[in-house]
Formats: C-alpha cells, sequence, structure tokens
C-alpha cells in the first residue's frame, strides 16, 4: 500500500535519512522503532509531504505522492496524526472534529459529518461526553483521542502516528493502542512511530528499527523481541565485543 | 496444482521481488557498515556509505569477497553479533586449507529451515512421506538439516546416516520409506546393491530422491530415476552460507529455484570479477538479504551456473539456476566431501616431507567423482624395501583420512611416470 524508496532527508547541512527504503502492505500495523533523533518523525513528516525529501520515490497505492502537496494526500486517504496532538484548543470537540471532514466533497460532508461522528463517538465514547467543551480544557489522553478522532473524520485509508502515547498514563496509553489495533481491524493501514518500543511492538504487526537515519531491521514483534540488539537497545548498552561474558 | 510452502512469498510478482530485495539488502548494507569492521574498511576504502548503493545493480560497485576474506578474519572478525545472540557455529574451510567459522542467530535457523521446508514442499515432499536422510552426519551438517526441515513439514524422519546399502534397503522396505535424502553417489551404490541382491522394485517404496551436495548431471538424473523408480531433485547449498536450502528443484526439473527473497544472486566471470549479462555462464556470487549474524555482501561461491529468469510452470516467480556441474577454483566433491588439492598438497608435505611429487588419480563412476589415488614418487634415497614402502603408504593414507575424512588409496610410483607437474589432478573416467 505504501511504499517508500531510498528517501533521504536533510535538516540543513545535517542528513537525518540516508536512504531509507521500507514497505507497509495493506490492512497492517507497522511500526518505525529508534531511539531519539533516529529519524521516526521526519520520517513521517516526509510521507505525509511536511517535510521535502532530497532524494527518492515514496508510492501511496501505485501512485506517486512524493512531489504532492500534503492537503493532496489527504484526499488521497493519507493521514497524519501529529506528535503532540495540535488540536484547536480554543474550539470544541465537535468543531475540531468537523476540521477533519473538510477534505470531503462540501455535500458529502454535511451529510457524512454526523454519521462519521458517531463513529467516532464510538470509538472515543469520553468525546461524546465533552462533546461541547473546548478543546483546550481535555486531558492529554482525551486531546490524544481528539486529534486521532478528527483524523478519521476524513476517512483514511491509512493512517501515519506520531508518537500517540507520548507524555500519557500509561492506562491511557493502552487505550490509545487498543483503538489503533481496531482501527486497523476496520481495515485501515496504520504507520506508527513509537519511541515506547515495547508498547508498539504489542500491537504492530512488523516493525522497522531505525538507527542513525538507516533502517537495520525488520522483523514480526515476535522476531524482535527475541532480537538481543533491539533488547540491548531498550537496555540502553553497548557491547563492543565479540565477546560477552 | 502446485502445492507451496509460503505461497504469498514463492509466487511474489517479480517487481515486488526485487523492492523486498533493495529493501533487505540496505539493511544487510547497514548492518554490515555498523557492525563489521571488515566490510566498514571495504567502504571506507572506496569512498563508500550504505546509502551510495541505491539499487541492486549499485551493489556492483563493493568488490566481491572470498572464502580466503573469511578465513583471513577467523575466527570471529566478520559476525555482525555479539557471539551471546549466536546459536549455531559452522566449520567449513578455504581453499588452502585454513579454517572458517560462519555464526547463526536463532531466526537465521529459522530463516534456514523455512528454506528447506519450501524446497522439499516444491519437489512434493508433504506430511505423509517417510524420509530416509542417508548422509554422513559428521562431514556433511546439512544432513541435520533435512532432519529439522522435515520435522518442519511434518514428515516422518528416519536418519539411517552411513550404515550400509544393505541396511538402507532393508530399512528401506520395512518402513516403506518413500523418500531419499543422500548424495547422487550413494544413491547409485544403493540402486547397484538392490539390483544385486536381487530385491524387486516394487518392494521399496521410494517416490522421491532428494540429491546432494554435488550436482547431478541428466545422466546421472536419468540413471537414478530409472533404477530406483523416483524422482530424482538437485538440491543445493553453499558451504559457507546455508548448505543444503539456497536453491532447489521443484517437480518441473527445469533448474533450480533460488529463494531470492534471502539471496541476491549474481552471475560474474570468474577471472575479472565482472557480472556477466543474463544467461551468460559464470561464478556464482551471492548477498545474502536476511541473515543476521553473518552477513555475506558478494561471496563468491566457486560454483559456475547461469541465471534463468523466465517464469517456470511450477508457478514460482524466483529466478532458476542450472545445476552447478562444474566449479571455478579446483574444488574436487568425491562421494560429497569436499577437497581442494591445496588440502593435499600441505598434508602430504606433513606427513611425508620427503615426498617430492605426487599426482592425484580422481576415478569415476556412473559419471560420479568415487574415488582419488594419490600417487606419490618414492622420495629421493627411499630404501624402497616392502616394509618400507607400506610404511609410508599407510602413514600418508592414515593422514589422509584423519584430516579430510575420506579414504583414499596410496600407490608409490616412480618418478619417472610422473608429470613434471607437481600435483598433477588427472581424471580417470
Amino acid at each position: 500500500m505504501l511504499r517508500v524508496k531510498n528517501v533521504s532527508a536533510y535538516y540543513g547541512n545535517i542528513q537525518v535519512l540516508r536512504r531509507v527504503t521500507f514497505h507497509v502492505n495493506k490492512g497492517e500495523i507497522v511500526s518505525l522503532i529508534g531511539g531519539n533523533g533516529a529519524g521516526k518523525s521526519t520520517l513521517l513528516n516526509v510521507i505525509s509531504g511536511l517535510h521535502p525529501p532530497s532524494a527518492g520515490t515514496i508510492f501511496f497505492e501505485r501512485q506517486e505522492i512524493h512531489k504532492l502537496a500534503p492537503d493532496k494526500m489527504v484526499r488521497l486517504g493519507l493521514l497524519q496524526v501529529p506528535e503532540q496532538r495540535q488540536i484547536f484548543n480554543s474550539m470544541t470537540v465537535t468543531e475540531n472534529l468537523e476540521l477533519g471532514s473538510y477534505s470531503l466533497p462540501k455535500k458529502e460532508q454535511k451529510r457524512m459529518a454526523k454519521s462519521q461522528r458517531q463513529e467516532i463517538y464510538a470509538l472515543f465514547p469520553i468525546l461524546q461526553e465533552r462533546a461541547q467543551q473546548r478543546a483546550g480544557t481535555l486531558s492529554g489522553g482525551e486531546q490524544q483521542m481528539l486529534s486521532i478522532g478528527r483524523a478519521l473524520m476524513a476517512r483514511p485509508r491509512m493512517l501515519l502516528l506520531d508518537e500517540p502515547s507520548l507524555g500519557l498514563a500509561p492506562l491511557v496509553a493502552q487505550e490509545i493502542l487498543e483503538v489503533t489495533c481496531k482501527l486497523r481491524d476496520n481495515g485501515t493501514t496504520v504507520l506508527l512511530v513509537e519511541q515506547n518500543a515495547q508498547t508498539a511492538l504489542e500491537i504492530c504487526d512488523r516493525a522497522y528499527v531505525l538507527e542513525a537515519g538507516r533502517i537495520v531491521l525488520e522483523g514480526t514483534p515476535h522476531e524482535l523481541l527475541a532480537n538481543d540488539e533491539v533488547r540491548r537497545a531498550f537496555l540502553g548498552k553497548d557491547y563492543k565485543e565479540k565477546w560477552e561474558r | 496444482m502446485t502445492t507451496y510452502w509460503n505461497e504469498k512469498i514463492e509466487t511474489l510478482p517479480r517487481e515486488e521481488l526485487s523492492e523486498l530485495q533493495l529493501e533487505r539488502l540496505q539493511m544487510t548494507l547497514n548492518r554490515a557498515y555498523a557492525k563489521v569492521d571488515f566490510y566498514r574498511r571495504r567502504f571506507e576504502e572506496l569512498g563508500l556509505l550504505p546509502e551510495d548503493i541505491n539499487s541492486l545493480e549499485d551493489l556492483r560497485r563493493i568488490p566481491c569477497t572470498t572464502a580466503a576474506d573469511l578465513a583471513d578474519h577467523y575466527p570471529y572478525g566478520l559476525f555482525s553479533v555479539p557471539l551471546k545472540s549466536i546459536v549455531r557455529l559452522k566449520f567449513s574451510a578455504a581453499p588452502k586449507g585454513q579454517p572458517i567459522v560462519i555464526g547463526y542467530t536463532q531466526k537465521d535457523v529459522q530463516n534456514w529451515l523455512e528454506l528447506m521446508a519450501r524446497h522439499m514442499t516444491a519437489t512434493g515432499v508433504s506430511i505423509k512421506d517417510i524420509i530416509q536422510v542417508a548422509f554422513n552426519y559428521g562431514l556433511f551438517t546439512g544432513a541435520f538439516t533435512f532432519n529439522q526441515a522435515a520435522e518442519l513439514v511434518g514428515a516422518t524422519v528416519a536418519p539411517t546416516s552411513i550404515a550400509s546399502a544393505t541396511i538402507q534397503l532393508q530399512i528401506m522396505q520395512d518402513f516403506r520409506s518413500t523418500v531419499l535424502a543422500t548424495s547422487p553417489s550413494f544413491a547409485m551404490h544403493i540402486a547397484e546393491t538392490r539390483e544385486r541382491q536381487g530385491i524387486e522394485i516394487n518392494q521399496i517404496y521410494l517416490k522421491i530422491g532428494l540429491f546432494g551436495p554435488e550436482a547431478m548431471s541428466p545422466q546421472v538424473r536419468g540413471t537414478l530415476e530409472e533404477r530406483l523408480r523416483i524422482q530424482a531433485y538437485s538440491v543445493y547449498g553453499v558451504n559457507e552460507m546455508v548448505e543444503p536450502g539456497v536453491a532447489a528443484e521443484c517437480q518441473e526439473k527445469s533448474g533450480l529455484h533460488l529463494a531470492e527473497d534471502h539471496f541476491y544472486p549474481e552471475v560474474v566471470d570468474p577471472h575479472s570479477c565482472q557480472p556477466l549479462t543474463q544467461g551468460q555462464e559464470g561464478e556464482l556470487v551471492i548477498t545474502t538479504l536476511t541473515n543476521e549474524g553473518y552477513p555475506f555482501i558478494r561471496f563468491r561461491t566457486g560454483d559456475l551456473t547461469t541465471l534463468d529468469f523466465t517464469p517456470c510452470a511450477c508457478g514460482r516467480t524466483s529466478m532458476r539456476m542450472a545445476a552447478p556441474l562444474r566449479r571455478s577454483d579446483d574444488l574436487l566433491i568425491i562421494r560429497g566431501i569436499a577437497i581442494y588439492p591445496e588440502q593435499v598438497k600441505r598434508l602430504l608435505g606433513e606427513a611425508a616431507p620427503e615426498v617430492e611429487n605426487y599426482r592425484l588419480i580422481i576415478r569415476k563412476r556412473d559419471g560420479l567423482n568415487d574415488q582419488m589415488e594419490v600417487q606419490v614418487a618414492y622420495p629421493a634415497n627411499f630404501v624402497s624395501d616392502w616394509y618400507q614402502t607400506h610404511a609410508l603408504a599407510d602413514n600418508l593414507r592414515a593422514h589422509l583420512r584423519r584430516a579430510i575424512g575420506l579414504g583414499v588409496k596410496v600407490k608409490l610410483v616412480e618418478e619417472s611416470t610422473l608429470s613434471s607437474e607437481k600435483g598433477q589432478i588427472v581424471f580417470d573416467k
């Protein structure tokens, strides 16, 4: 469904992505894991068109998208849920959600918005309770739910989730991840960026490990959790020797 | 209807396959660059970074790796993970006899088994089969792969190892073995024994023969199929990489399907190491795409073959390689055991430094290397009485046998009967 080939990206003179090649199949949750500054978020921003790649190609359902503007991608059904939510604090929950459907044709927008909203409330019942509240007054977890809900208003076929559990209490983070699984089960493909690899590996179908802008490993959660390198990365240890005692 | 072990990957459209190869190639290069000093130095000498390899074709910019390179970094120099992550070690030897050791992680071992399960399924092996594995488990560790993969497929394994042909035939009848996995030479011996002992072909139930590590010529295949009434398939591996499991024939018998999702093959000119165009015969060079423990980048296998990218009637999309009947170096495979002439030279020098000239006679039987005779010239000032002659010959025979695991004939001859070219190899048809 998504195919990224030889993508490089810079911030000024600093190369953040070094010819990254990977793919996401339809109906999968694929996560990108890696340490701070490995290039995970940049990669998402490059895919969604927010950051221009310096080289490489990106295909979304066989269509080249790396030269498209972000809003065009939304119309194709590829949506990013940004890191740190970025909702409109002074608007109500309902208004925030409605904004999410702007990309749909006008007529459809009116007709669909309500039923679409109901679906989102079914996923996140708490949002219905808070429907008329200003978004800025929501808790962190609720804001994250709103951010995902807003993206879902555009009826995406693929979601790019950037650190959805960032700064959330473990239980809330768990809830967000469970919803991610539900979305996948309903047919939405998900590319998930997570710093907390442990939680990402709990829900994803496959994962890629990014290290200093290069992909170094790929595998199922089962394989990666059994991989000493991945385990070591969590422990923060670095063994240089071949002989470990 | 073709039966697959992993249909999705075995029938992956070629375009998607090459995308997957590129993805995995980059991961392999990234890891090799970061974890293996040898490969990092290679990149640095060329002024390259892993990201300079943007396509499968770009890989040609990196020089080939040889068995000698592996030996130079013995034991653990080319491992890309700490020993703790390694679950299996495998030994091999470089042309001059220096040792090589390869390491596999748990995932590597699993991948390897999956490959063998695919190859077995491709020849028609299923849960109903009884597989008689008649390899020398000590000398050919690939035998264990047959066991494990057969169990993975769900078939029944009867590891008969190097029991005599008579016992093999007995078990074959008693157990009603349906698959025979062995070397072509031993299969030939079993076939002869069957005829000699007057065992009716109806009394054995074999359907499939899986043969390696030496390649089968069409004549050998024909003979085996006729005399054992089986379908005979070649299984190919690379001693230093995974053996067997790299490639194997399907029921179409039109070349060996190479598992391209795990290996990227190229064919190069053995002299210049330059890539050849499609369909030309050359040396097979393989880059591993999924090896975690011990990545190989453009490893020269020494086997001469051609690659065929046209679709196979079986539906598998992987490329097929011709059975590698020749080598680019002088490796000899005798009754399934690999021997480099250099090795013999070294061993002779160790056991009897006084020997100056010798030659190797390779006797063939049914188109297969069957026996090696080492003809040694009497050393200068040698007292050639009966006792001395036998003592020297016995000593050499024992030394060679201990080192290479193959019984060889040793004969002392007059210097004048040998060619002036030391260590000449003669094939006696």
